[in-house]
Formats: structure tokens, sequence, C-alpha cells
């Protein structure tokens, strides 16, 4: 006749002849996790490189029941494994630091993945516009971005960013303005405003006022584009040869401030667009980097296969 | 109320310890993990089709799960979770309305990667814990 023998340890004020595990402290009806060792593995994502792969060792001679947490170097994130969804990083128009991490096993080893789904890896920067921003609009004056024409009158605006943390050194491969849009005039997709895009060539430049005199960068660009569908809108500028232009000079360092001018063309549509301080508009900026993922796997005795 | 209860502490640690690290066990350790239910199973997923699996636990309370899946069959190469769909095999849907646990059941979707049915093997365990 089979027995109901076992140790069972309950949690206080629980009555020991509770069926109830969660009240159970212990019991040897139920196995617990046997711990088998701890493994660290720290896999290095370098520029050029689209995946690393590393492993370590639990010499169990079975497949083990294990859990991975890992931690990622340039912004300190915590996660266990399995990511659902399965990534870590910006997800935004470069997405150049989007990264997905794994972890398995088999009979001898831990193995861990850590690879972009986007190419090789490149840093992200994000210059925050609502805490790093500086405006000013030929229209409303510092504090105000426009760029278009009202009646007859064109407008030009201005940007500013501080902390960029990109060295002279650094080979930037992107840089795109996403300018909010707060406020428009014209008609919607259909009527046109052009401008050209300018650097503030200098190499620290300093706080708004009104900074139409500052020098520009040779660096120019042409942009037309339609008067933005909505209210809540970006518009996309690229800014790659003008940002390369003042990162380059002799006095720019990292964590410089860097700006830009949006200058109007008299051919445009009595059309604009802006946006008023605290500021949505970002800037990022896209360039080499790595990035160190740190894992710690908790391996168990416990057997999931041979 | 007294200081009860049961610890064992690891080798060379004192028994007075109040560093939970330094116990194999103890029931100061609220709750330690216990494993109420575990299995294995396999799952035939069609070429690019998905096949759910329903594992009835019956538990009335929605417990803490831990699944692992050799994504491609045979290779020996098994994954907490599994939810990444690269490689020649299966991969386990991320999707919350069909890979979830409730009160009663352990559910999730298995889809297949590939142009040619695959035969999967699972291997899970369902605590005595509660999850929510």
């Amino acid at each position: 006749m089979a027995k109901d023998w076992g140790l069972k340890i309950t949690k206080s004020g629980v009555a020991t002849t509770t069926t109830d595990p969660r009240d159970m402290l212990f019991s040897t009806k139920y196995q617990m996790f046997k711990y088998h060792g701890e493994y660290t593995k720290s896999l290095v994502l370098n520029s050029g490189s689209s995946s690393v792969t590393g492993s370590v060792a639990h010499n169990l001679g079975y497949v083990p029941a294990f859990i991975t947490y890992g931690v990622r170097s340039d912004n300190g994130a915590n996660f266990i494994v399995p990511l659902c969804p399965p990534h870590i990083g910006m997800e935004g128009i470069n997405a150049c630091d989007f990264i997905t991490v794994d972890t398995w096993a088999d009979i001898n080893n831990i193995y861990y993945e850590v690879k972009t789904p986007f190419g090789t890896y490149h840093e992200y920067v994000y210059q925050d516009g609502y805490t790093d921003i500086d405006y000013w609009s030929s229209y409303g004056g510092e504090g105000y971005f426009r760029v278009g024409r009202i009646g007859s009158s064109g407008k030009n605006g201005a940007v500013r960013f501080t902390g960029v943390e990109v060295s002279r050194t650094e080979s930037v491969s992107a840089c795109d303005l996403s300018m909010f849009v707060g406020f428009m005039t014209g008609t919607s997709d259909v009527d046109h405003i052009k401008w050209r895009n300018y650097g503030i060539d200098e190499d620290n430049t300093s706080a708004f006022g009104d900074p139409s005199g500052r020098p520009k960068t040779t660096a120019m660009t042409l942009q037309d584009r339609t008067v933005p569908h909505q209210l809540g809108d970006y518009v996309g500028i690229n800014m790659l040869s003008q940002f390369n232009e003042i990162r380059t000079r002799n006095g720019w360092s990292s964590g410089n401030a860097m700006g830009f001018f949006m200058q109007e063309l008299d051919a445009d549509d009595n059309a604009s667009f802006g946006d008023a301080e605290p500021a949505y508009s970002y800037m990022t900026i896209k360039k080499p980097g790595s990035v160190t993922v740190s894992f710690r796997t908790i391996v168990f005795k416990d057997k999931i296969h041979d | 109320m007294g200081d009860w209860g049961v610890k064992v502490s690891k080798d060379g640690k004192d028994i007075s310890s109040t560093t939970p690290e330094d116990f194999v066990f103890s029931t100061k350790n609220d709750t330690n993990v216990k494993i109420v239910i575990k299995n294995s199973g396999t799952v035939t997923v069609a070429g690019s089709g998905y096949t759910d699996v329903t594992i009835t636990h019956s538990l009335n309370f929605i417990p803490v799960t831990m699944l692992y899946i050799e994504k491609v069959p045979s290779s020996g190469l098994w994954f907490l979770g599994g939810f990444q769909a690269d490689g020649a095999g299966v991969y386990v849907d991320d999707d919350t309305s069909t890979t979830y646990v409730d009160a009663t059941y352990f559910k999730f979707r298995v889809y297949n990667n590939t142009s040619s049915q695959k035969v999967a093997s699972y291997y899970y365990f369902i605590f005595g814990d509660s999850a929510s």
C-alpha cells in the first residue's frame, strides 16, 4: 500500500495539510532545481561585424535546464533571455544599434550569440530635442523654428543641438534631423517648400539670440518637399555633409554644440512648417562603435534531454 | 514568534550566516521554487505552418513556467523560449494571444520556418509559484 510520506514545511499560519504548493516553503512532493554552477561570458560586437558568438563548457554530458541574464555595456540595459520580442536597442530610422541576443545549450556547452539583423553594427547617437535643442526663426525669433514662405516673405529657420558626442576623428556615416511639425501653412501634400541646408560653421556655436549672421558651412544641400500631411509629422533633413564639415574643424571637440540653418528659396509656394520650444525634434547620428554584452548563466543539474 | 525553520548552508559557510547565497536550502526563502510538473513532448508542424500545443496543469492559479525547445530537430541544441525565427527549423510564437499561461493551461504556438514538415522536441517546467 502506498504511503503518503515525506517532509513538508508550510508558510507561517498555513496548515501542513494544505495541498496548495504556493503555501509550501518546502515539500518532498515537489522537486526543486538543483544548482550546478554559474557561468559568465562577454561578447563584443564591433563595427563592421553583424554577429559574434561564444560558449562556455558546463561539462554535464547531457542538456541541462538553464537560465541566462545579460547586460548591455553602452546603456546598462539588463535583460533575461529569451527577450520577447528578442531585441534591445533603438528601432529608429537607421536601426544601427538594434541587436538581438540568444543563448542555447547542448550536452557540453552553453552558447551565446549577439547579432544585428540590419547589417553591420554602428553606434546610434540620439540628440533629444526636448532637452538639447535651441530654435530660431526669422518669423518668430528665438524659441521658434519655421522655414518657408508666408505671403511674400521668406522665412528662415535655425536649430542648435548641445552636447554632440562625436569626436573629430570618428567617421560619421549618417546625420539626420527629424523636425517636428507643430504648425504649418499652405496645402498639405500639394504646395512646395524649398530651402537650402547649411551648418553653422563654428566649433561650439553659442546659444541662440539671433544666429542669422553666423558663418555658414561650404557644404550646402537643396531641399524641396511638399507641405507635411498633418501636424505631428516629422520632416527629415539629411545634414551629413554639413555635420562632417563642422566635426572636422580644428577646434571641434566631442560634447560641443552644433547648429544648422535652413534658408528659404524664393521659388517656393506660399507654404511653411515649423515648431516651438520645447521641441520634439531630434537628431540622429550613425558612427562606428562597439557594444559589449555580458552574459551570466545559471545552469541546473536538471536534465531536459540526453 | 520563534525563529523556526530548516536551513542547509554551503560547504564552508557558517550556518549562522544571514547571506541568502550562502545556503543550499532555507525555508526562510519565501518561496523556494517547486517543480510541480515537468515533462517532454514532440510537436509536428507542417511546412510553413504552425501547431498549437496545450498543456493542462489545472493548478487553479497562473504558474511560473519555463519552456525549452530544440529548434532544429535532432540538432541537440536547446533554446529557452526559442522565440527567434532564424535557423532552419521551428520557433515559438511570441504573440501573447497564442503563447501564454492561465489558471488551467500552458499554451504555445510553434511555427515552422521551413517548407518541409518538422517534428520538434520540447521540455517544460511548471512551478508551484504564481506568475501574477
